[in-house]
C-alpha cells in the first residue's frame, strides 16, 4: 500500500471514532444505550439492518463464490423481500408494542423463565463465537494478501470497534453503521467501474455478459427439485425464507435495531427498505465475481488464490505435480485468451464464431478441472479443504487497482466486518445484561449502575470476541463446530416464536420441551441424511410448532388465573 | 436461580399477545404506550395508499425479480446446445 493508501485507510478510522462520538452525546441511561432511546429514523436502522447482516466475508466470499460457480448464490436472498413483509405484519408489533428491549424477553412474557433463559443462552454462545470469527476472517484473508500480522489486524479492527462501540452504545453502533454501508455502496460501484476499466480496450458490456453467458455464469434461477442442493430456487424460496425469518425476526442483533425506531412505522420502513435494496444489492456484488471471472480470461489468474496454500504445497512432496499443474494452466489460459480475443473480434465483424465458441468452452473445461486437481492437492497436503474463494477478489485489488483506491478497498472491508462486529457486541451486552444480569443477578438497581454494567458487559464481549480471534487458528474444527450447532437451532428458535405469536393455547411446557425436541430431530437430520443445511430451518420450525402445539395440548394449555384451562 | 412460571407470568402472557390488538383500539392520539396514530395501520404510507399496498408491491416485486432472473438465465446462457 502506498502513503496515500494508508491515508484514506487512517482518515477512515478518525471518521469512523468521530462521528460515534459526535452521535453517542444523545443518549440517556440503559434505554439510550440498548434503544437509543427509541428515536432513530428508518433510513439509518435500514442501512444498519443491511450493515448487519453484511460481513467481510459477505463482500469478499460472495464474490470468489460467483467467480466460481457464476451467480447462482442469489436464489438464497431472493425470499428476504417476503420474509421482510412477514416481520412487518407479525413479529415487529409484538416487540415494538410490548417495549422489549431483548427478542427473549417476550418469551418469558408469553411463556417461561426457562425459555426466555435457554434461547439468550443459545444466542449468547453461538453469537458469542460468531463475533471472534467476524474479526478473525478477514484478518486471516488480508494477513495472505497484504502480508500484513494477522493478530495486529485483529486488534486494529477489535479495538476501534470496541472502542466506539462501548462508548456511544446502539446510536453509534446505528450511524457508524450508515456511513459503513455506504462505503460498501461505494466501494460495489467503484469495483464495478475498476474492473471495467482494466478489461483490455475495446472489451464492452456486453462482451463482458457475452462471454460470462458461455459458461452460465449468468445463470441464476434453478427450477430443478432437489432439497441436496443448496441454490436452487426452491431451497431458496422456502429453507432461505425460514432461515432469513429465524435471523431477522429472532436474533437480537438484528431484532434490537428495529426496537430503536421512533415509532412502529419507522421500525417497519427500516424493513421494507431492507426488501427493495437487498436483492440488487447482492446482484450487483456477484456480477463482480462474474466481471472477475471474465477479467480473467485475458489476465492469468493464479491457480490457486489463497498463496498461503500453496507455500504450503510448495514445501510438500506434491509440490512437483502442483508445479506441472501450474504450468500446464499458463499453457491452456494463453490458448483461452487468444481464442477468446478471437471471438470478440469475429462477434464485432459478424463473422461466424461459433469455433471460438467451441474452442474456449473447451479450455474453461479445462481450467476449471485443472484448478479442481490443484485444489484437491491442497487438500491432500493441508489435510482440510481449500477455501480460496475468499481470496479471489483480495487477490485482484492488490494487484490491479491503483494507489489511492486500494485503500478504500480495504477500508470496505474493514467497514465490513466492523459494522457486523459493533452489532454483535451491542446485542450480547442488551442480553447478557437484560436477559440475565439485570433478572437474575442484581434486579432493582438504579440506571446508572446498569448503564455502567452495559458498557462494561460490550467492553468484555469485544475483548472476547478479539480472544476468539487470536486463537481461532488453534480451534479449527472447534469454529466449524460452533458454526453447525449454529444453524442446528436456529429453525427451532423460529419455531418457539411462532409457537408464541401463533398458537394461543401454546404455554411454557411446550415452548421448552418443543424447542429441545426440534433442535434434537435437526441434529437427527444433519448426520443421516444429505438434505442441504438450508432445509434445517423448515424442519426445525415444523417440529417446535407440531411438538410445542402437541404438548401444550396434553398439558392443558396456556394457563391463566393460575387454572390449567385451554384459552378459548 | 430462575422463576417458575406464576400467576404474573399468565398476566404478562395476556399482555404480550394482545398489546397488538389493544394499541389498534386506543380511544386517544396517544396509546398507553406512548405511541402516536402515525402507528396505526391506516392512512397514506409515501406514495402507497396503506399498507397494504405497501405490501403487496413487495410481493410484486419478488415475483418481477424471479421472472426477470429466469428471463435472465435462459436468455444470456450461450453454451453450445
Amino acid at each position: 500500500m502506498t502513503v496515500m493508501d494508508w491515508g484514506v485507510f487512517a482518515a477512515y478510522f478518525a471518521a469512523v471514532l468521530g462521528f460515534a462520538y459526535w452521535q453517542s452525546r444523545k443518549n440517556v441511561g440503559v434505554e439510550g444505550y440498548f434503544l437509543a432511546n427509541r428515536r432513530l429514523p428508518w433510513g439509518a436502522i435500514g442501512l444498519s439492518v443491511m450493515a448487519t447482516q453484511a460481513s467481510a466475508i459477505t463482500f469478499i466470499g460472495t464474490t470468489g463464490q460467483a467467480f466460481d460457480s457464476g451467480m447462482e448464490f442469489i436464489q438464497v436472498y431472493l425470499s428476504q423481500p417476503l420474509v421482510m413483509v412477514l416481520l412487518c405484519v407479525l413479529f415487529v408489533p409484538f416487540f415494538y408494542r410490548a417495549r422489549l428491549y431483548t427478542a427473549y424477553e417476550y418469551l418469558e412474557r408469553r411463556f417461561d423463565s426457562r425459555t426466555r433463559s435457554l434461547t439468550a443462552f443459545l444466542f449468547l454462545v453461538s453469537r458469542g463465537l460468531a463475533a471472534g470469527i467476524v474479526l478473525y476472517a478477514p484478518a486471516i484473508v488480508l494477513s495472505v494478501i497484504m502480508g500484513w500480522d494477522e493478530r495486529l489486524t485483529i486488534v486494529i479492527m477489535g479495538v476501534v470497534t470496541i472502542l466506539y462501540t462501548t462508548m456511544g452504545g446502539i446510536t453509534a453502533v446505528i450511524w457508524t453503521d450508515v456511513v459503513q454501508m455506504l462505503m460498501m455502496f461505494g466501494g460495489i460501484g467503484v469495483a464495478l467501474v475498476i474492473l471495467f476499466t482494466t478489461l483490455p480496450s475495446g472489451v464492452g458490456v456486453g462482451d463482458v455478459v457475452y462471454i460470462g453467458g458461455l459458461q452460465e455464469m449468468w445463470s441464476s434461477v434453478d427450477l430443478s427439485w432437489d432439497p441436496n442442493n443448496t441454490y436452487t430456487i426452491w431451497s431458496g424460496m422456502i429453507g432461505g425464507f425460514f432461515l432469513a425469518l429465524a435471523y431477522f425476526g429472532t436474533d437480537q442483533s438484528q431484532v434490537q435495531r428495529y426496537l430503536t425506531a421512533s415509532s412502529l412505522k419507522q421500525s417497519r420502513l427500516s424493513l421494507i427498505f431492507n426488501a427493495f435494496v437487498k436483492v440488487p444489492m447482492q446482484f450487483l456484488i456477484l456480477s463482480i465475481g462474474v466481471l472477475l471471472f471474465v477479467f480473467y480470461h485475458f489476465e492469468r489468474p493464479p491457480l490457486v488464490f489463497n498463496a498461503a496454500e500453496v507455500a504450503v504445497v510448495e514445501q510438500s512432496a506434491r509440490a512437483p505435480e502442483y508445479r506441472r499443474l501450474d504450468e500446464e494452466q499458463r499453457r491452456v489460459h494463453a490458448l483461452r485468451r487468444e481464442a477468446t480475443l478471437g471471438l470478440l473480434d469475429a462477434r464485432h465483424q459478424g463473422r461466424d464464431v461459433e469455433t471460438f465458441h467451441d474452442r474456449i468452452e473447451t479450455y474453461d473445461h479445462e481450467l476449471r478441472d485443472l484448478r479442481g486437481q490443484a485444489k484437491a492437492i491442497v487438500a491432500e497436503v493441508r489435510g482440510a479443504s481449500s477455501n480460496d474463494v475468499n481470496y479471489v477478489f483480495p487477490s485482484y485489488l492488490i494487484k490491479y487497482v491503483p494507489a489511492g483506491i486500494l485503500g478504500l478497498m480495504i477500508a470496505v472491508i474493514f467497514a465490513a466486518a466492523m459494522s457486523s462486529l459493533d452489532s454483535e457486541l451491542t446485542a450480547l451486552s442488551s442480553a447478557t445484561v437484560i436477559d440475565f444480569y439485570r433478572r437474575l443477578l442484581h434486579p432493582g438497581a438504579t440506571d446508572a449502575h446498569y448503564l455502567l454494567i452495559s458498557k462494561l458487559s460490550t467492553l468484555l464481549w469485544g475483548v472476547f470476541a478479539c480472544g476468539v480471534a487470536l486463537y481461532a487458528g488453534q480451534l479449527g474444527s472447534l469454529i466449524e463446530a460452533v458454526n453447525q450447532v449454529g444453524s442446528l437451532f436456529y429453525g427451532s428458535l423460529l419455531g418457539v416464536f411462532l409457537l408464541g405469536f401463533m398458537i394461543r393455547p401454546a404455554n411454557g411446557a411446550g415452548a421448552f420441551w418443543g424447542l429441545l425436541a426440534g433442535m434434537a430431530v435437526v441434529f437427527v437430520v444433519s448426520v443421516t441424511t444429505d438434505i442441504s443445511w438450508l432445509w434445517y430451518n423448515v424442519v426445525g420450525t415444523t417440529v417446535v410448532l407440531a411438538v410445542g402445539s402437541g404438548l401444550s395440548w396434553a398439558t392443558g394449555g396456556r394457563r391463566r388465573d393460575g387454572g390449567s384451562t385451554a384459552e378459548a | 436461580m430462575e422463576r417458575e412460571p406464576d400467576r404474573d407470568d399468565a398476566a404478562h402472557d395476556d399482555e404480550a399477545h394482545d398489546d397488538a390488538r389493544r394499541e389498534d383500539a386506543a380511544p386517544d392520539d396517544v396509546s398507553h404506550h406512548g405511541m402516536t396514530r402515525e402507528d396505526e395501520d391506516g392512512g397514506p404510507i409515501g406514495i402507497f395508499p396503506s399498507w397494504g399496498w405497501v405490501y403487496g408491491s413487495v410481493i410484486a416485486y419478488t415475483l418481477i425479480t424471479v421472472v426477470v432472473l429466469y428471463v435472465l438465465t435462459v436468455t444470456l446462457n450461450y453454451t453450445a446446445p
